[in-house]
């Protein structure tokens, strides 16, 4: 059913695989309930390869995803995806983010102008709009890799390793961007390898193992009973791929 | 040695005095293969673009023949482009041979093939890089044309330079499509070769020498714009 509240994604029978070798492998999955979901799992796991098949970026060897009811597309669709390594393309800081907001014309009106530099303002980014984005700071990239998924007001958003090489302050001022962008009914998914950050934001946890959803549920219990034996592990910091 | 030093003397003299005739043949030269860079760019551009950015059947094809005219030799272009302009070719009734508009065409068949394989290329290589970028913020198909030649602005415009280099220096094609025709189609490339046939050493040779400096300041610019691009992170 279509819930405009709760956006959900719906995995079924979803397989990707790569000469042969199947690298993720999902009978069913569902993502329906609201506040944040984390992504968990070890390096090469498969949760970049999950985000990236949401999103459409990559096409599932077989199997389906449903957002809202209706399948993945590269042409429809209101998710954005923060990638975990962001791109830039060769122009200036206002540049980058005015391209991707959707619209007819080729120039931007009055109204979007204003719309872009509200957004870089409130990502911190406001003194550096003429810049060339290639010249940013790993964390100033990353936030405006964020500034760039948010402007489209998205539904979904799949975020990737948000605060991998950033301060602890950058942190937590990228976490209240999720939160509020969470708050205001967009549903988030990411990926994290930061424990405590995934209790802070999430309420809802997946974890990957081998490409294979070991586990999945609510947050507090998810760290405090993990069922699987994988979950334990790799919360303990023993599990390696 | 003595006669090479005097012929370079008088070479350099009318240089400096801005010779009348010396200037008018450059003038020309540069107007002809300015517009054919233009005229080809607003073809091959949009062109190369869509062979870069899209998979269709034919498209190696395509590739593969852009790619060997890219070294098509400027007398056959010219001999083709004759037939085609002559009196009783297909074209024949534009009366274009033997004026510069001839030499426009000839040189727009020399620039279009580099333009457009080299726009391909770059093309292509920007659409691996930002494949996964446009899909994950969702671009639309008929934006991404306009940010990928935003782009590539810098790799452009050396392509253009590339293109212009190509259709200044060349001679084989405007001198049977043009004639070198006094005050009408006569290029620099033309007029070196024929006052040197003639033993008019020192216009050849002062033609050649802005000849050159034209080549060397192609070529700086194209240098200049790689260290802007590298200081803006753009390379
Ligand atoms: N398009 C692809 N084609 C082939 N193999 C792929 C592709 N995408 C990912 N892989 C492989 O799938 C596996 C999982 O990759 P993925 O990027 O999803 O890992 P991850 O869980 O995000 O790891 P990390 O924590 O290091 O980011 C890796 O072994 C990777 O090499
Ligand atoms: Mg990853």
């Amino acid at each position: 059913m279509i819930n405009n509240i709760h956006p959900t994604v719906e995995i079924e029978n979803l397989n990707f695989s790569y000469k042969g070798k199947p690298l993720l492998n999902i009978d069913y999955l569902k993502i329906d309930k609201p506040g944040i979901t984390v992504v968990l799992g070890p390096n090469g796991a498969g949760k970049s390869l999950l985000l990236k098949l949401i999103q459409g970026i990559e096409k599932p060897t077989f199997g389906q995803i449903r957002l809202n009811g209706m399948p993945v597309s590269d042409k429809e669709g209101h998710q954005c995806m923060v990638l975990q390594t962001p791109t830039f393309l060769r122009l200036s800081v206002y540049q980058n983010i005015a391209v991707c907001l959707r619209r007819d014309n080729f120039f931007l009106g009055q109204d979007q102008k204003n719309e872009v530099l509200a957004m870089l303002e409130k990502v911190g980014l406001g003194d550096k709009i003429n810049l060339p984005a290639r010249l940013l700071s790993g964390g100033e990239k990353q936030k405006l890799s964020l500034a760039r998924a948010l402007i489209s007001r998205p539904k979904i958003l799949l975020v990737d390793e948000p605060t991998s090489t950033i301060d602890p302050a950058t942190t937590s001022f990228i976490e209240d961007i999720i939160k509020t962008r969470a708050e205001n009914d967009t549903k988030i998914i990411f990926v994290t390898h930061d424990i405590h950050q995934a209790l802070r934001l999430a309420r809802h946890a997946i974890m990957i193992y081998k490409g294979n959803v070991v586990e999945e549920g609510d947050v507090e219990r998810f760290f405090k009973t993990p069922n699987s034996p994988h979950t334990r592990d790799y919360l303990a910091g023993k599990l390696l791929r | 040695m003595d006669f090479i030093i005097e012929i370079f003397n008088l070479a350099l003299e009318l240089i400096i005095s801005f010779d009348e005739v010396v200037f008018e043949i450059v003038w020309l030269s540069i107007k002809v293969s300015f517009t054919a860079l233009i005229l080809s760019c607003l073809v091959a551009v949009p062109l190369g673009t869509v062979l870069g950015l899209n998979r269709f059947f034919g498209r190696n094809f395509l590739i593969l023949l852009f790619n060997t005219l890219m070294g098509l030799p400027p007398v056959v272009v010219g001999l083709s482009v004759y037939l085609i302009l002559s009196r009783s070719g297909p074209l024949g009734w534009m009366n274009f041979l033997y004026t510069p508009y001839a030499m426009i065409i000839a040189q727009m068949i020399l620039i279009i093939p580099i333009v457009t394989s080299l726009t391909c290329q770059k093309v292509e290589e920007l659409f691996m890089e930002y494949r996964e970028l446009f899909l994950s913020v969702r671009v639309k198909k008929s934006q991404q044309f306009w940010v990928y030649l935003l782009d590539a602005r810098y790799a452009l415009l050396t392509i253009f330079l590339a293109g212009f280099g190509r259709a200044i220096s060349e001679v084989g094609a405007v001198i049977i499509v043009g004639g070198n025709i006094d005050h009408v189609t006569r290029m620099m490339t033309t007029a070196i070769a024929m006052h040197t046939s003639r033993g008019d050493l020192s216009l050849a040779i002062a033609l050649g020498l802005i000849l050159l400096f034209i080549a060397l300041l192609v070529n700086l610019t194209v240098f200049i714009l790689k260290v802007i691009a590298k200081r803006f992170g753009y390379d």
